[in-house]
C-alpha cells in the first residue's frame, strides 16, 4: 500500500471517527489535531486510535500510545506505514 | 477603546486546575517566568483519604490560591467594593492591561459544560472586550473539555458572578466573594531559585509536609473544612495514594478521573524541562544526562495517561493491571533519578 493512500484513509478514518463536517483531504498533513486539554481531545484522540485499528486491521501496543504518534496525519500515517511493514515482515 | 484582546497562552504548562492555568496562560505568552517557574511547582500533594477525597495538585501554599509571581502585579478586590457596573468595572480593568478573574456560575456562560443544565461555580478568566457586540472574551474549558477562548454577552457574565452569591458552594469556598486582577509586569524579572528548588526537592522526596514551611505566614492552613496539615500526604506518598486509586478503580471501586493522572504527567513534563534548563545553567552535569532520562519518565507517564483513558473507555481490567505493573517501576525509577539529582545538585 502506497505512503499517500494510507495518508488518504487515515484522513477518512479521522473525519468519520470525529464526525466531522468537512471533506477529508482539508485536513493539513502537519495540522496538530489535539490542543491542550483534559477532556475530548484526549478522548477523542483515543476514538482515532481505535478507528485506526480497525481500520488497519492493527493492534496499537502499550508502549506506542504516545501522544505525539497520534497528534498529526502525518505521524499518524508514518506509523501506520512502519506497522504494517512489520507485520509484513 | 472599542474593543481590545489581551493576549494568552492557551498552552500553559499546567491546565489540570485552572488556579494554576489561568496565571500560567498570561506568564507563558513571554519565555521571561520560565526561571519563576522552573523554581516551583516540584511539591505534590493529595487528601490523605485520596480517593474518596478527589483532588490531586502541585503544592502551593492555600494563600496564593492565584500564583504570585515577580511578573504578575495581583490585587484581590471584594465584589462588594465595586460600585456601578460590573461590566463598566472588568472594562476598565482590560483596559488598564489587568486580566479579570470571577467566580461564575456557568449556567450563565456559553460553551461550558453546565451552561443551561444546572448551576456550577467555576472560575473564568476575563481576557478582552467588543463594546459593539457587547461581548467579553473568556478563557476557560468548553463544553468538550478543551482549554480555549469564547464569548460571553456582558448582561450575562455579570448575572453569572452575581448568581454565585446564592450557590451553597460558594459559601465555603476560598475568595469567591472577591476578584482576582493581574497584569504582567514588562519591567520585571525573575531568577532561578537555586535553594527553593533544593527544599522542594528534598520534600518532594521526603513525603514532607511543605506547608509546615509557611507557619511565618501564618498557622498551618485551613481551607474550609479542609487542614492542609493534618489531611493531606505530600511527595512521593501521593504516588501510593494513585496507586490506591487505580487499584480500586480497576475493582470499580473508585470513580474514573482523567485529571489525577494529566496532573502527575505536566507535573513530569515540567520537571524535564526544569532539569534541562538546569543543566543550561550549569547545575546539574550535562554528561549525567539527567534531563534526558527524565524525559524518557515524562514520556511514559504520557503512555500511562493514554492507558488511563483507555480503560476509562473499556474497562479492560487487563489493561488495568498493566497500569498498575508500569506504574510502580516507573515511579522507582523516577526516584532514584531525582535522588541522584539531589546530590549532584550546585548551589
Amino acid at each position: 500500500m502506497e505512503k499517500d493512500e494510507i495518508g488518504s484513509r487515515i484522513k477518512a478514518t479521522v473525519v468519520r471517527a470525529l464526525q466531522l463536517q468537512i471533506d477529508p483531504e482539508e485536513l493539513g498533513d502537519e495540522e496538530v489535531l489535539f490542543d491542550s486539554g483534559v477532556g475530548v481531545d484526549s478522548v477523542a484522540s483515543l476514538s482515532i486510535i481505535s478507528a485506526i485499528e480497525e481500520e488497519f486491521d492493527l493492534v496499537v501496543e502499550d508502549d506506542e500510545l504516545r501522544p505525539e504518534l497520534f497528534n498529526s496525519i502525518a505521524s499518524m500515517r508514518d506509523y501506520v506505514v512502519e506497522k504494517l511493514q512489520l507485520v509484513a515482515q | 477603546m472599542d474593543s481590545r484582546q489581551l493576549p494568552v497562552s492557551l498552552t500553559p504548562p499546567v491546565v489540570s486546575g485552572l488556579h494554576f492555568g489561568y496565571p500560567l496562560s498570561i506568564l507563558a505568552v513571554k519565555e521571561a517566568y520560565r526561571p519563576w517557574l522552573y523554581s516551583n511547582f516540584i511539591q505534590l500533594f493529595c487528601p490523605r483519604n485520596f480517593p474518596s477525597e478527589s483532588f490531586l495538585s502541585i503544592y502551593f501554599h492555600a494563600a496564593y490560591p492565584f500564583l504570585i509571581c515577580p511578573l504578575l502585579d495581583i490585587q484581590w478586590i471584594g465584589k462588594d467594593l465595586i460600585g456601578g457596573d460590573l461590566e463598566d468595572f472588568i472594562i476598565g480593568c482590560i483596559e488598564r492591561d489587568y486580566y479579570v478573574q470571577v467566580f461564575a456560575d456557568e449556567y450563565y456562560i456559553p460553551q461550558r459544560n453546565a451552561f443551561q443544565k444546572s448551576h456550577f461555580m467555576h472560575e473564568v478568566l476575563v481576557t478582552g472586550f467588543a463594546r459593539k457586540e457587547r461581548l467579553f472574551q473568556v478563557l476557560g474549558y468548553n463544553q468538550y473539555g478543551q482549554f480555549l477562548q469564547s464569548y460571553v454577552p456582558f448582561g450575562q457574565l455579570a448575572l453569572s458572578v452575581r448568581a454565585v452569591d446564592s450557590l451553597s458552594e460558594a459559601q465555603g469556598c476560598f475568595r469567591a466573594d472577591k476578584i482576582w486582577l493581574a497584569r504582567y509586569v514588562e519591567d520585571e524579572t525573575c531568577e532561578l531559585d537555586l535553594t527553593s528548588i533544593r527544599e522542594q526537592l528534598g520534600d518532594l522526596l521526603g513525603s514532607k509536609d511543605s506547608s509546615q514551611r509557611f507557619r511565618m505566614v501564618g498557622p498551618p492552613e485551613e481551607v474550609g473544612a479542609y487542614r492542609v496539615s493534618q489531611d493531606s500526604v505530600f511527595g512521593l506518598e501521593v504516588y501510593l495514594a494513585f496507586r490506591r486509586y487505580l487499584e480500586q478503580l480497576i475493582e470499580g471501586q473508585a470513580c474514573f478521573d482523567p485529571r489525577h493522572i494529566y496532573l502527575l504527567w505536566e507535573h513530569k513534563k515540567i520537571m524535564a524541562e526544569r532539569l534541562a534548563y538546569l543543566e543550561e545553567e550549569g547545575y546539574l552535569p550535562v554528561e549525567k544526562g539527567y534531563a534526558r532520562k527524565y524525559a524518557e519518565v515524562a514520556g511514559a507517564f504520557g503512555i500511562l495517561r493514554m492507558m488511563h483513558l483507555k480503560f476509562g473507555q473499556n474497562g479492560d481490567r487487563a489493561l488495568g493491571r498493566r497500569m498498575v505493573g508500569r506504574f510502580n517501576p516507573l515511579v522507582e525509577d523516577e526516584t532514584a533519578l531525582l535522588q541522584a539529582v539531589l546530590s549532584d545538585f550546585s548551589i
